[in-house]
């Protein structure tokens, strides 16, 4: 139902102010490095996932340009320092760029991580039909490290998380990419699952998770993976969307106020990495990128990869919000799992 | 202001249903009255007007209440202007200079107006839209934020029990008993906080079945979420249920051996 009165109201001040959080506790977060480049290269994906932070789904246009693609591996190949490329989406692999950004990163030596779906592989381009299926193969001859998500070992909670038949999906995808080596511990070619919670809860401990996944997928499905990441979801977007729907934002907010954990603050991702949209404007982290927070340089002018500057990167401050109470709560979250 | 054309029961099929418990509050429609109720009263109290001039005025403040256009974002303003009416009645009528008749017309306004069901723009009084209440279809945080705190009395007529809002008060039990709660909670989070010979999903688990043989809606709703922050699956805590189930089942029938045996001294 729509307000009787549309009022632009300034929106009420939050009871979490994670900015305030950390000062009263005393925690100063600069930027340490920039060690990862992690650059969404497209918001169009075959899936519309109910906790999706980039609000990516089949009719979403936004690519990454040529030029953009270029200036991110000049960027790379400038900067010995940034040794990883993580690249994400949607599905980044729907870009028509992508198979050349890979390659042509892999030449510069950059170790290239790429956010993939699984289902992607099978569903193909829902714009265009393009078939998929060759990225197994892709992947393992450019030794990429894949990094998907699937929310539990079960289908009951993956379904209702990414939609109808994404588990089955999922397992076949798997399959393939450890006929070519992926999660085979002797292959060297890794990849790792994602786990996000299926609602308004905190992940579980990461190692005891992982250890279920091993067992239950190598039991019901012969499957193999390296690594379990558990992240929390994010309160903003289609998440925070859902939470205001089924009056959960002000409780999810106090669960994650409750749980904040300050030595999982200094392992926060930001600090070592930067992230870059699709219109080359650079940011803090994925989901301040998704909520338009741009990265600022010390004189407070926005940091772009076309006048990029590694002291000015190194030198800004990080722009927190309350959504930063999602990195920070309990063992820490972050692109690469927990932190603390 | 009429504080109970919003807080208490309406008369017409809705006790037990308080506005503000029905988050129909609303502050944008609340302060245009607020701010305009002050300056009206004191014109109100300034000014003397033929009696029949004050019944037109409310007469017609209800009226547009009562058949006013539905609810949209497109009629936004007529309710700021009604609103605003209605303040300079509220003023007017409160003028304490006025006859003893004039209350019966303030108690129409909010008994009348409080009577009509809120489905429509037209259910909503004047004083009850001056007063900031409105149809809203999920809790407005204000709205539960501003009567959760204010604690009428009314508030002390309790018709919901286990509120899921009142977990939140467990560490209340502290009240009156301190340092025997502190030793609860130190208890109570070593044996359920940290994994030991059992892991933290399993103790989760069991505390979940204890949760339904014992029928604590607080405790389930905990461990439910409890059981999903360990990694626990729908089907692990369904188990648990069914377990505490089997468990009562069962000593109900192992009772039936104290019947058995009696059952033969009874029996020649």
């Amino acid at each position: 139902m729509t307000p009787v009165i549309q009022l632009k109201l300034a929106p009420a001040p939050s009871k979490m102010d994670f900015v305030a959080l950390l000062r009263t506790r005393g925690i100063d977060l600069p930027p340490l490095s920039v060690d990862t480049l992690q650059v969404n290269i497209t918001k169009l994906c075959n899936q519309v996932c109910r906790h999706c932070h980039v609000d990516a789904s089949p009719s979403r246009r936004e690519m990454l340009s040529a030029e953009g693609m270029a200036k991110c591996l000049e960027i790379l190949e400038r900067h010995p320092q940034i040794a990883k490329l993580d690249i994400t989406g949607g599905a980044p692999e729907l870009h028509p760029g992508f198979d050349v950004f890979v390659e042509r990163a892999v030449a510069l030596g950059k170790q290239v991580m790429v956010r993939h779906n699984l289902t992607v592989q099978l569903d193909g381009n829902p714009q265009t039909g393009e078939s998929k299926e060759y990225l197994p193969r892709f992947f393992a001859q450019n030794r990429v490290e894949v990094i998907s998500s699937l929310p539990y070992h079960q289908e009951y909670f993956t379904d209702a998380q990414r939609g109808a038949g994404v588990f089955k999906k999922s397992m076949q995808a798997m399959q393939r990419l450890n006929g070519f080596g992926y999660g085979i511990e002797a292959s060297g070619l890794l990849l790792n699952l994602v786990y996000n919670p299926v609602g308004p809860y905190l992940p579980p401990a990461q190692a005891g998770l992982e250890a279920d996944y091993k067992r239950e997928l190598k039991d019901k499905f012969g499957l193999q993976f390296n690594r379990l990441y558990t992240i929390t979801n994010m309160p903003i977007n289609r998440f925070k969307l859902h939470l205001d729907k089924s009056g959960q934002y002000q409780a999810y907010m106090e669960k994650l106020l409750a749980a904040f954990n300050p030595a999982a603050a200094e392992g926060v991702m930001c600090r070592n990495l930067v992230s870059v949209d699709h219109q080359g404007r650079i940011y803090d982290c994925d989901f301040n990128q998704m909520l338009e927070l741009r990265a600022l340089a010390a004189s407070g002018k926005p940091l772009s990869i076309f006048d990029f500057d590694f002291s000015q990167v190194l030198q800004r401050r990080i722009r927190f919000d309350d959504h930063c109470l999602g990195c920070t709560v309990g063992a820490g979250s972050s692109c690469g799992g927990a932190t603390a | 202001m009429p504080a109970n054309s919003f807080s208490s029961p309406t008369p017409k099929g809705e006790i037990g249903q308080p506005w503000t418990r029905r988050s129909f509050f609303r502050w944008p429609l609340f302060w245009p009255f607020a701010v305009a109720s002050i300056p009206a009263a004191y014109v109100g109290g300034a000014i003397t007007l033929p009696g029949t001039a004050y019944k037109v005025l409310v007469g017609l403040v209800l009226l547009y209440g009562w058949a006013g256009p539905k609810q949209t974002s497109a009629v936004a303003a007529p309710f700021i202007l009604v609103n605003s009416v209605a303040a300079l009645a509220a003023g007017l009528v409160s003028n304490p200079a006025l006859p003893p008749d004039y209350a019966w017309w303030l108690m129409a306004v909010v008994l009348l107006g409080g009577g009509r069901a809120p489905s429509t723009a037209a259910g909503a009084s004047p004083i009850r839209l001056s007063a900031g209440c409105w149809r809203w279809s999920s809790p407005s945080p204000a709205a539960r934020w501003f009567w959760y705190r204010l604690r009428l009395p009314q508030r002390t007529n309790m018709t919901h029990y286990y509120e899921s809002d009142d977990l939140k008060k467990f560490g209340d039990i502290g009240q009156h008993a301190k340092q025997l709660a502190d030793g609860f909670f130190k208890y109570y989070g070593d044996v359920t906080g940290t994994d030991g010979a059992l892991s933290k999903r399993e103790k989760a688990l069991i505390a979940l079945a204890v949760s339904h043989a014992q029928k604590c809606p607080y405790c389930i709703d905990a461990y439910t979420t409890q059981c999903l922050e360990t990694g626990a699956n729908p089907e692990q805590m369904m188990e648990a249920v069914h377990v505490a189930a089997v468990m009562q089942a069962g000593i109900t029938l192992v009772h039936s051996v104290q019947m058995q045996n009696h059952l033969k001294k009874m029996v020649l």
